[in-house]
């Protein structure tokens, strides 16, 4: 079995990396209910408000998405959305290539800069050798560039199911088919 | 009315507004009054204004039902908008419904300032409207996308519609004439 692919300290992003953005789960205006719903990308899953503006991503594979990766990272996400101030449903990455997001056919570009997070950096938690970001002048200008590139450019990746979900929902189903089966008797 | 243009029929949906004089009263009651001797002074028309968006009255709702309580500041997390950020978005769409290319869609940013994403039929724009500034991407007809940064505390009114207008009017269909306030 092939191992998970991890980047080597200090080589380059390369071209057809899909790069991901996380998307969360984001709430409506209370007094706007009556509005459709939204099917394209949220101005929120590409706002950073941290200064200097240090826009984060995943790298989600060598040349294309690699399940072993994503499998690797959906728990760090997971745990991201857990580490809100109000919890937010981790949904999955709008992605596209660093070539693209770097250079794109037309509007301003993004280079990407590989920033692997270590075990030993006090201001994360988690080890992530998949990170990286990019910088910005304005975070809503950065915000809004962003979400017309990766909705033009890219494509959303829903997150792997939660395993410990899944597990939890078998032991439900043959907990209850258990007690129907006492029941009968 | 009648207008020999479509253009002439769509300037005729101006609104304005008067305080008619008293004579106006008079005349209506007496006819022999000679109609040219009614004049309205200048000082007391307002306008002319234009009609305002079909959609203004809905999104003004909306905001304002979506005004955070007192006390409730630490609940907010984008379901609310604080009321600073109401007051400066509805005043803006007061101003400008009429030359923005339809209904927006409206939502909370993590910061707290209103996004307004808008669809026209050569395109879309997406804008933040904070309490002194407004920022919008518009990309038409899938050209580069095009920023538009207007400092709503410096800016005047006309020059804001103007500067809207120019964008917005390449995001509507041109072959069907300009859809004000649809």
């Amino acid at each position: 079995m092939a191992e998970r692919w991890v980047p080597k300290q200090g080589s380059p992003i390369g071209p057809k990396e899909p790069i991901g953005r996380r998307l969360f789960d984001e709430p409506a205006l209370v007094g706007a209910a009556d509005q459709k719903p939204k099917e394209t990308l949220d101005y929120r899953h590409f706002e950073e408000r941290r200064t200097p503006i240090e826009v984060s991503f995943d790298r989600l594979g060598e040349r294309g998405i690699d399940r072993k990766v994503l499998n690797f990272v959906t728990p760090i996400a997971r745990r991201q959305g857990k580490a809100f101030r109000v919890q937010k449903k981790f949904d999955g990455w709008a992605y596209m290539p660093s070539e693209q997001l770097a250079n794109p056919p037309k509007g301003t570009g993004f280079p990407v800069i590989p920033s692997p997070i270590k075990y030993d950096e006090p201001a994360h938690v988690e080890h992530n050798p998949y990170h990286a970001h990019t910088t910005g002048q304005d975070t809503h200008s950065v915000a809004l560039h962003l979400q017309y590139l990766f909705s033009k450019h890219g494509r959303v990746r829903p997150c792997p199911r939660d395993p410990s979900r899944t597990f939890a929902r078998a032991r439900q189903f043959w907990t209850s088919v258990l007690r129907r089966c006492r029941l009968a008797d | 009315m009648i207008c020999s243009t479509a253009e002439e029929a769509l300037s005729s949906s101006i609104v304005f507004e008067a305080r008619l004089p008293t004579q106006w009263g008079q005349a209506a009651a007496q006819p022999n009054v000679p109609l040219d001797s009614l004049t309205i002074p200048s000082a007391d028309v307002i306008g002319p204004r234009p009609a305002p968006a079909a959609w203004l009255q809905a999104v003004e709702r909306r905001i304002r039902n979506s005004v955070l309580p007192l006390g409730r500041e630490h609940e907010n997390d984008g379901r609310w908008l604080r009321s600073e950020i109401a007051t400066a978005a509805t005043a803006f769409f007061e101003m400008v419904s009429d030359v923005l290319p339809g209904e927006p869609h409206i939502y909370s940013s993590l910061s707290g300032d209103l996004i307004a994403e808008f669809t026209g039929p050569r395109g879309v724009m997406n804008a933040v409207i904070s309490s002194k500034l407004f920022l919008a991407l518009a990309v038409v007809d899938d050209e580069a996308p095009e920023e538009t940064k207007i400092d709503l505390a410096a800016a005047n009114p006309t020059t804001i519609r103007d500067t809207l207008r120019a964008i917005t009017e390449r995001l509507r269909d041109r072959e069907h004439g300009r859809e004000m306030g649809t």
